[in-house]
This record gives structure tokens, sequence and C-alpha cells, in this order.
């Protein structure tokens, strides 16, 4: 009975329903469209479209690949967008740059050469359900797919969605005043909600929960809403276990096996681009007590260097201020890629939101004056009243002159909505609320969409150096040769060959998490002996240890007996297929 | 006294009047094996693939009633993945048998530990010729579901039994891994020189080899002492540099190990060596995993490996601790295994045997709630019946030996003999063959299997049960009626582990009251919960208190739930368990 007046109020609030607010994913493409631009770039001849499958809700993953002829034979490059499944600028700005890519090999003749030597992998929008979600209204944020789960591990699947309390077509948040909440409005922006700090003596105001009922009455709300598993949170390093959204168990997912398995498959890739918040080419990952302990956590000190190149080189080409601080490794893909998969994995967001206060107080003050008066012309009237609680702690005013620090990327998003003229906060609003009966509780906040996802053209301002990176980076590369071949008749047939290896590129032929994973293909060299030659010493084929960067190098030698004739030459091979192979014949001096 | 041989006279006459009439009687049987059989099944050889395929359909045909054969899918090799699953319900109504407490039995994940498949195949044969004969069996199948997985690894069994192996070959399954990361897939196998199925040793004649006949047992190798003459020079394992490149035998078919494949503390194959490329990317486990998280009513486990008479339990790594409330289970309910499995000894993975990351069971406990076990099967103690005084998990050379020739009179040692070697020219190859090493020769393995089907039976019987053991109803001052209610678990093993309440596994278990259905105009005003029946420190229930949730019911502690309700009643109470089965009792009003 119960239950049915709190459906029955929740169709009341739902009835004023106002469409998603489309502005926030404009220019963006759904999954459809997004197929259909891929497939528009899979025109080229230089690219092909394929899937690794589909998702839960048979949504393809699709991999795009650039290169030219046998492209599993050249070293490659994963790029994956949006790793973080509602970060879906992050898939448009891979396709922007596989089309940045394309365009440059048209009329670059280096870019060209570059395609020739260097396979490119794309893997745009490797969850495109947990990406899809952002269209479905009314808008919630989160970077979950499909999969009924158990967020809140009570038994029950699903059970206490959100709900659009104001009927605006979000899902924001809602604020409960109540003597015994944690959250006072932020001193300076009473539009944004901070915790009472109580060594300043601050008095907790309100509750802050998510928009919605409790529906299971567990005193939580919206704790489990329909899906879903987080691609970033379901790969093997540091598995977040019985996390809200990690999934089962570790690549549980369809689009998770889907990548990993495309990815162990793929032996010739060297390095996996990831535009994802574990970012590592803005701040790189820093030397760290790497630990003796058989398990590591940690970069590995060797491969610290390479990190700060790649990092160098990305700083050359976007400019990185204002960046935000790189996110958890628990379960993400960043972190797999280099320290499960072995290869150099690096990340970017790719995005952010410009830092805009340089003189935080002044500026801050009249972009709360410019949103206010945004608030006015949407909902007339209505939004000035939390405002005029704003709770005003005797000690805070003593300091008013310094800015609080609290919630800064939060004031700073509404300076830079103001900049842009971005309506990115929805004003609170006062709502009846079934589970508050007789108390103020007021639905508003940041728009969820608001600081996820750029402006349409200003991500496009963002794909060339991102293009000129990506080149960059895939240059970053071992550079193998064989040099000092000689080989010596010593007569009856026996022949001493020696070769050296050298490595004259700025990445060693391995990092040494790689080594350690031994994912990778060992560096070979190798002679080709006619069927007439025996080995008197040494192995047709030998392992080289890892080459160092600029002139690393290991020398190996054979003696061969031929019982005909022996030939004029020999071919010696060096390489991996995450490097390439090189050749070199070496002419037998013949016996003085 | 008279009267008796009175007795005892008649009787012998009665006997000798059917003898006479050739009536039908029942055979002297042996103590312990089921009478009149259906499925009539040897157990001293051992069963490859299509054999035990076989079995397990005329073990189904034969007892519909109570089995239901399926398959989690194909292997690799395209081998079924059989479950049998057997309970008095399977051929109904499947609700039910999800609402029974269940045990998963598996064996041969390792495929070389080959009797592991025999136990669960004999555990499939003995409860189902024994239902309805047997008391004890046939409460276990009325009360409880098992769900039997004989062959995790199909296809290596084949392999095994097919192509040219050791006793510890093939461990992991065949998808091909390039093992020595040279870019060629299982390009180097060992090679059966002398075509006889097993993977011996090669020696050389050599003055001066540093290797010598053992002085008692002569076809065994021993290295010589450093001032005395060897006469042979040891080559390691039947086979030849197939890929040129200096080694012998290094990249054998597979290597990946289906038993560091679990989600529960998995590592990569840097820290645990055989790990594949994530939690079950080895398709095979991926359906048990997908039908054991699907089944969540098993509550008992059990997996069968070899070799060295253990009882395991997890966990695998030493950085995971289990609450000791949870080890106390394992502990009590393998006590009783220790007494029944003579020469095993119980132990603890991670602490007493080798870390393991990603073991199966470790998952059934820690992911999915299960106590489960690991059984190391193939004790040395069975060879004579005495303690193995290295405490190894073989036999010793010597005593393996011994015992080929004196109990398998030869059979289990192929003889040395000579061959030619491509690469050292004249060599000589023998050892231990196969079938000789991890696995109990024809006559121990039917004891083998009974005495691990007996310990999973005691385990499969201690699994929780939670019942409803009194409902009383009472009035009180002011309308209101008292309902209370006496829940009782009678087994060693709680209704949830400690973890699973810790971590949410599985949700807690449900009493609710049926007011409404029978009395329309009832309603439940309260409801408590207490560990003692007088409700002195009762808990308040605010959250749906018509059906109260419980964390556990531990081992016979009893709880008592009260509710406080208006109406007449009678007032139906339902025990819900996930992993301990449901209760129903009514309460009336005397």
């Amino acid at each position: 009975m119960m239950l049915l007046c709190r459906a029955a109020l929740v169709l009341l609030f739902c009835s004023r329903v106002v469409c998603a607010d489309s502005t926030w994913l404009e220019g963006y493409a759904n999954h459809a469209d997004f197929t259909s631009e891929l497939q528009k770039v899979a025109e080229d001849d230089r690219a092909n479209l394929t899937s690794l499958g589909k998702t839960a809700a048979g949504r393809d993953v699709w991999l795009l690949t650039l290169g030219t002829e046998e492209v599993a034979a050249k070293p490659g490059v994963l790029v994956m967008g949006a790793v973080q499944g509602d970060e879906i600028y992050a898939s448009e700005l891979a396709v922007e740059m596989a089309k940045g890519l394309l365009a440059k090999a048209g009329n670059d003749e280096a870019v060209k050469k570059l395609l020739d030597e260097v396979t490119f992998y794309f893997i745009p929008r490797p969850s495109p359900d947990a990406t899809e979600r952002l269209f479905e209204s009314p808008t919630i944020a989160g970077a979950i797919n499909t999969r009924s789960t158990d967020a809140d591990r009570d038994g029950a699947v699903d059970e206490d969605s959100s709900e659009d309390l104001n009927g605006d077509g979000v899902f924001s948040q809602m604020r409960v005043e109540d003597p015994t909440g944690e959250w006072i409005t932020h001193p300076d922006d009473a539009r944004i909600m901070v915790r009472a700090d109580r060594a300043k003596r601050e008095i907790g105001k309100y509750r802050l929960l998510t928009e919605g009922i409790d529906n299971d009455r567990d005193e939580l709300w919206n704790e489990d809403g329909p899906g879903g598993v987080d691609f970033n949170k379901n790969f093997t390093f540091e598995y977040p276990y019985f996390g809200a959204t990690a999934g089962p168990h570790q690549v549980s997912e369809p689009e998770s096996r889907g990548v990993a398995d495309f990815a162990f498959e793929h032996g010739n890739i060297f390095l996996v681009l990831s535009i994802a918040p574990q970012e590592n080419l803005i701040k790189p990952w820093a030397p760290a007590n790497s630990g003796a302990g058989r398990i590591k956590t940690k970069v590995q000190k060797a491969d610290v260097p390479y990190f700060k190149l790649f990092a160098d080189a990305y700083g050359n080409r976007v400019k990185t201020a204002g960046a935000p601080a790189s996110e958890g490794e628990a379960g993400s893909f960043v972190h797999w890629a280099y320290f499960h998969y072995g290869r150099w994995s690096i990340a970017t967001p790719g995005w952010w939101i410009p830092k805009i206060a340089d003189e935080p107080e002044k500026k801050v003050a009249e972009k709360s004056g410019d949103e206010k008066n945004d608030e006015k012309n949407d909902d007339a009237g209505e939004a000035k009243k939390p405002e005029e609680e704003k709770p005003e702690p005797a000690a805070d005013k003593k300091d008013a002159k310094k800015p609080d620090a609290r919630a800064a990327d939060e004031v700073n998003a509404l300076a830079w909505f103001a900049k842009i003229g971005r309506d990115g906060f929805i004003a609170w609003q006062p709502v009846e609320h079934p589970d508050f009966p007789g108390k103020q509780v007021e639905v508003g906040g940041i728009h969820p969409l608001a600081r996820l996802i750029p402006p349409h053209d200003e991500l496009l301002k963002l794909a060339s150096g991102h293009v000129e990176f990506l080149l960059e980076a895939a240059s970053i590369r071992p550079q193998l040769a064989i040099t000092k071949v000689a080989a010596e008749a010593l007569g009856g047939g026996v022949v001493r060959i020696e070769a050296t290896a050298i490595n004259d590129g700025p990445l060693p032929t391995m990092s040494a998490m790689g080594s350690t994973t031994g994912q990778l293909q060992r560096l070979e060299l190798a002679v080709e002996l006619p069927e007439s030659a025996q080995l008197l010493s040494g192995t047709a084929r030998y392992a080289l240890p890892i080459l160092k960067d600029h002139g690393g190098s290991a020398t190996k030698q054979w003696l061969v007996q031929f019982s005909g004739d022996v030939p004029k030459s020999l071919k010696l091979t060096l390489g991996t297929p995450s490097i390439g192979f090189v050749s070199e014949e070496v002419e037998i001096n013949a016996q003085n | 006294m008279l009267k008796t041989s009175i007795v005892i006279l008649a009787a012998l006459a009665l006997n000798t009047l059917s003898e006479l009439h050739a009536e039908p009687r029942a055979p002297y049987q042996a103590a312990g094996i089921p009478a009149e059989v259906k499925v009539d099944a040897r157990w001293n050889f051992y069963r490859d693939y299509a054999q035990a395929t076989g079995l397990l359909k005329q073990i189904a045909a034969a007892h519909p009633e109570i089995c239901r054969l399926e398959s989690l899918g194909t292997s690799y090799g395209g081998r079924e993945m059989w479950v049998l699953t057997i309970s008095n319900q399977a051929k109904g109504d499947e609700a039910t048998e999800r609402a029974k407490p269940a045990m998963w039995i598996d064996g041969g994940i390792h495929a070389n530990e080959i009797q592991a498949v025999d136990v669960v195949l004999y555990t499939a044969w003995y409860l189902t010729e024994s239902y309805g004969k047997n008391q004890f069996v046939t409460d276990l199948v009325d009360e409880r579901v098992f769900y039997l997985m004989p062959m995790m690894s199909p296809d290596s069994r084949d392999a095994h039994m097919y192509s040219p192996n050791t006793t510890n070959t093939p461990r992991g399954g065949q998808r091909p891994v390039d093992d020595d990361r040279d870019g060629r897939f299982d390009e180097d196998p060992a090679d059966d020189l002398d075509g006889d199925g097993s993977i011996t040793q090669m020696r050389k004649h050599d003055r001066l080899g540093r290797w010598k006949p053992n002085a008692d047992y002569p076809q065994l190798m021993e290295r010589a002492d450093a001032d005395e003459p060897g006469g042979y020079r040891l080559l390691g394992s039947e086979g030849i540099d197939n890929d040129g490149d200096g080694q012998v035998n290094e990249d054998d078919a597979g290597y990946y190990d289906p038993n560091r494949d679990w989600p529960w503390q998995w590592q990569p194959g840097y820290v645990q060596g055989g790990a594949y490329r994530y939690p079950f990317s080895v398709a095979e486990n991926r359906m048990v995993g997908e039908f054991v998280m699907d089944h969540p009513n098993i509550a008992g486990g059990q997996s069968y490996h070899n070799t060295g008479g253990l009882i395991l339990r997890g966990p695998g790594s030493k950085s995971d601790r289990w609450p000791a409330d949870d080890i106390r289970v394992f502990d009590q309910i393998a006590e009783r295994g220790v007494q029944m499995l003579p020469g095993y000894r119980y132990i603890n993975t991670a602490d007493e045997l080798y870390e393991v990351w990603g073991g199966e069971t470790d998952w059934l406990y820690a992911m999915q709630g299960i106590f489960a076990y690991t059984n190391e099967l193939n004790t040395p103690f069975n060879l004579f019946r005495k303690a193995d005084e290295g405490g190894g998990f073989f036999a010793s050379d010597e005593d393996r030996k011994l015992f080929d020739e004196a109990l398998l009179l030869g059979d289990g040692f192929v003889e040395w003999h000579e061959v030619d070697h491509p690469q050292y020219g004249k060599v000589e190859i023998g050892g231990f063959k196969k079938n000789w090493g991890r696995q109990p020769p024809s006559f121990l393995l039917e004891e083998e299997c009974h005495r691990n089907m007996a310990f999973t039976l005691w385990h499969a019987d201690q699994m929780p049960q939670a019942e409803i053991v009194a409902a009383t109803a009472e009035k009180l001052p002011g309308g209101l009626t008292q309902i209370t209610a006496t829940l009782l678990n009678r087994k060693l093993t709680p209704t949830r582990s400690t973890f699973n309440v810790q971590k949410g596994l599985t949700r807690p278990d449900l009493v609710s009251i049926g007011v409404g259905e029978i009395a329309a105009d009832g309603e439940v005003v309260a409801a408590l919960v207490s560990d003692e029946p007088e409700f002195l420190k009762a808990r308040d229930i605010r959250q749906n208190p018509h059906e109260v949730r419980i964390d556990k019911l531990d081992s016979y502690t009893p709880l008592y739930v009260r509710w406080l309700v208006t109406g007449d009643g009678p007032w139906k109470i339902t025990l819900d368990s996930i992993k301990g089965g449901r209760a129903k009792a009514t309460a009336t009003l005397e």
C-alpha cells in the first residue's frame, strides 16, 4: 500500500516532463551516428573498421585500424577514447585524431611514411552502452553500462533508482534542511554546497543527496539504479573487489573482454594512448619506491625517464595548465595497460575546464552575480530562496576577504560557465518529498553534463595538437639496426659470423615492466642457414636482452660448417613484432 | 536357551526350503556398496572422456527422477562440459531445487590429475544407486542438491591418455601458448621416441657421466659421489630439439593453468605462473563461473586434485586473511575428513603448501560465499600404509619402484631400452610410466573414490539447514498479538559465512510473516530480533518489519524473531535463506 502511494507520488513529480537538455550534447554523436561517422572514415584506403564484439545491449565495439599492407606485422599504437564511458568527448577526440592522421598522410610525406611503418588502432568508444546513457532522458551522470547489478550488495538488483523530482529532465542533487546534516552553502557562493568545518565552528544545515526517493527504504538514496559496470573499473590491476561499479569480477563485460583479447592477440602493440582521467602525460608517473615485493604496483624506476619523454612531447603540443589531478588506479585501463599488459601506457584527459579565476575572490563574486541573473531569468523568483538562508558563521566573516578554498573545482566550473555562457547550474528549487515530510527539500546543483562535456566546437580545436602529439609519440620508439657484421670463412667450410644489434631510438626495446610481465615477444637476432649448414656454436635464433635507448647493443656469434659450397652471403634478421624487423645481408669473406 | 535353538533351526529349515524352491533372495552384500544397481560400474580403471560421458548418460537415463545431465557448453576442443544435477526435485520444479542448499563437486581441472574425475563419477554413481536404499543418502538427495562436474578440463584428459605424456602432464589446457615468447606456439613439445605413450627419461652410457644406477633399484638413476665413477649421463625427458633453438621440450602444448584463472586475488603470470590473460579467460572456467554465480544456493564446494593426501583450505595468498569464525567452520568439517582419509593432512594453502593466486576454491569462498575444499588425492601413505618419512607429495622413487616390483609386478615402469636419437645418437630411455606416479593403481582406486566421496557427503550433510523450530502466538493486552519464531541451524556451516556478511556476497536471510494473506485486516506493528528467548536485548526492525533481514544463522545458535501484529491469524512464517534452504511454520492462537 505504502509502495503504491510512493509510486503515485513519483508519477506526479514526473508529470512535468521536460526533455533532456540537448544543448549539452549538441554536435556529439549517439551510437548510430557515431557508427556512420566511423564508416565514413573507414572509406579511406588506409582505414579499416571492424567490430571487437557486441555489448550486452547489442552495440558494436568499434576498432578503426589505420595502416598499410600487413598492418599486424608492424609496430602498433593503440589509441583509446572514452575509457571512462561518459566522457563522450574523448571518443570524438579519438576519431578526430584518426581523421587528422589520414588528412596529414595525404599531404605530408613524413606522416605518409609513418603510416607505412606504424599501425594505429583506435578504439574510440570502448564502452558504447555506457556512453549511450548520456542520451537518455532524464539525464544522469555515470560511466556504467546496462548490466543489472546489485550496486549496494543488499540482494536486490537496480531497486533504488533516481527520480526526477522537479521534472526538469535531469537527475541532479537534492539538499534537505536538517540540523543533523553535515553540509552548508559555500561561504563565497551560496549555490555550492560544502561540508561544514567543525574547526571553523561551522554548523551543518543540510543533508546533501542525489535527486530521488529512497525506493527500498534503506536510508540510502538512489544507491542502486539501473546498471551497471564501469569499463574503467573492470580491469585486473588493483581490481576494486565488490566495488559498486566494478562488476561481478575482473574483465566481466563483453566490451572489456573484447578490448583485452584484442590487445593480447596483437603482440605488435608497443604503446597505448588513452584519453582517460588516469592521466600521466601532464604529471608523468614519478619515481616511486617500486617495492621489493613480487607484485608491482608502482612505476618501475627504469621506466620513469621515458614517461617523462612522452609527457614532454605532450606538453610541447598541448596546453596543459589547469589540468585536474590524475584519478585512481583501481581497476583502471591505463594502469592495466602498463602493469599487466606490459606496454608503454600514456594517458591524458584530453580536455578539462580551464582555470578561470586568477583573483578568485573578485571573480567568483562577479560570476556569482552573473549566474544569479541567469537563474532569475530561468526560474522566475524561485531560486533566490536558498541564498537568503545562506549561513554566515561568525568565524567565516572574520576572514571574509580570503577566498574559501573548498569546492574549488565547482567554483571554477561556475566561473567557466559564466565565461562561455553555459547555463550549467540548476537553481535550487523546493520540492515536496515523501521521505522528508514537513522538511524543506530543494533540488538543484551543477548540471551532471555541464562539467563533463566541452562545447563541441571547443573539442574540435583540441584535435590538431593531439594529432601532432600522436605523430610524435608514435615516433618515440626503438630503432633497430644490425651493425659490425662480419662473416669470415675459416677453411673447410667453417664460417664464423659476428653481428651487433643496436638500438638507436629514444626508447629501450622493452620497458622494465614489459620485461617483468613477460607479455611481449622477445627481441631476436637470427641467422638464416641453408640445409647444408650445421651450427658448431650458437643458436640460429638468439633471444636478446633489452637494448637501451640511444645505442644499447648486444653482440652474438655463430660458428657454422657448410657441407657443400659456402654461400656468398647469409641473411641476418633482428626484431620483434612490437618494434619491427630489420635484415642485413652479410657477405662471407672468402678464405685467403 | 532351548527356545533360541529352535528359532535358529526353524530359520535354517526355511533357508533350505527357499533354496530348494529357487526363490529370489537378496545376495550377500559387501557393506558400503549399493545393492541391485541399475548401472553396473567397475571402479578399478580410468575412463576417458567418451567413457565418462557414456557413464553419465547411463546414470541420468537410469535415474531420471533424481538426475539431470546438461552441458554448460563445449570446450576448446569441442567436448561437452557436463554437469550432472542430483536432487529429488531435479526433474520437477527448478525453483524448488534452487531453494535447497547445494553442493558443488568438480574434478580434473588439472587434467593429468586423473583420478579426480573418477572420484566425481563414483559420487554420481553412488548417490544415484543408493537413493531410496540408504537412508543417509536418501535424505541428502531429498534435502540438498548436488551439482557434479566430473571433467573441468576434458580436452586435456584425453590428451593425457592418448598423447605422449608423463604423470605430470598436461596440467593446463590445450589452447596454444607461446611459453618461451619466441613468436611460435607449442613448437617444441616432448617427443615419444619409443611410441609407448609415456614420456620417460633419456640416458646415455658414458664412462665420464656423473650418474649411476641405484644400488637397490638399478633401474633408478642417482648422482654419483664426487670421487666415484658414474657411467651415465642423463639427458632429460624424452624429446628432441624440434625448433633448433638449443633447448629440448621448452614449449609444450599449453601452458596456462586453469586453476590460476579465478577472480579472487588473481594475479598475472609474472606473479602467478600459469595465469592466463585475466580471470575466466579460460572459457571452460567461465562457463563454470557463470553456472556457480547463477546458483547462489551452492553452500558447499569440493574440488579434486592430486597429489599428496591433503585436504586444503584457503586462503591461497599470504596477504589474504579470512575471518576466524569461518576458518573454524573449515576446521570442524575437515577434522572428520582427516579421520576418514588415513594419510591425509588438513592444511592451509598459503602458509603450509605454497602461495596460489586466483585458485578456484578461494573464489568459491571469497566471492560466492561457499565453504570449499581442495583435496589432493593419492597419499604416499597408501603404498605401504606408513607415513612417508620425507613428508612429500609423492612417495620416494625407491618406494614407488618397490611397489612397482612387489605389487604391480613391474607394470609401472618402462625398462631402459635403446633408441636412435637425431641429436644424441644412441640413447636409452626408461622410467616410470605416466600411469604410475600421481594416481593410485587399479586396486586402490575404488578406495580412494569411496573415502573421498564419504568426506564430501559429510561436508554436504553439514551444509546449513535453516529451520523454524517453534512458532507461537500469544494475545497481548491492547488487542495486539505477539508472534515468536525460534530459528535454528543444526549444521556446522552457518547460513552465511562471516565474510559473506561482511561483503554482502548473497543477501541476508529473510524471515517473513504472512500478514494480509490470511488475516486480511492484520498489520505488522513492530518486529524484534533477539539472541535469547527473553528478548531482553532485542533489536527493533524498522525497515520492512514484515520481512526481517538477518545476517545469518550460526551453527546450533538459536535466533528469535518476534512480531507484534493485529488481526486473528493464523500467521504463516517463512524463513528464506539463499544458502540455508527454506522453512515454513504457522503460528496459531491456542
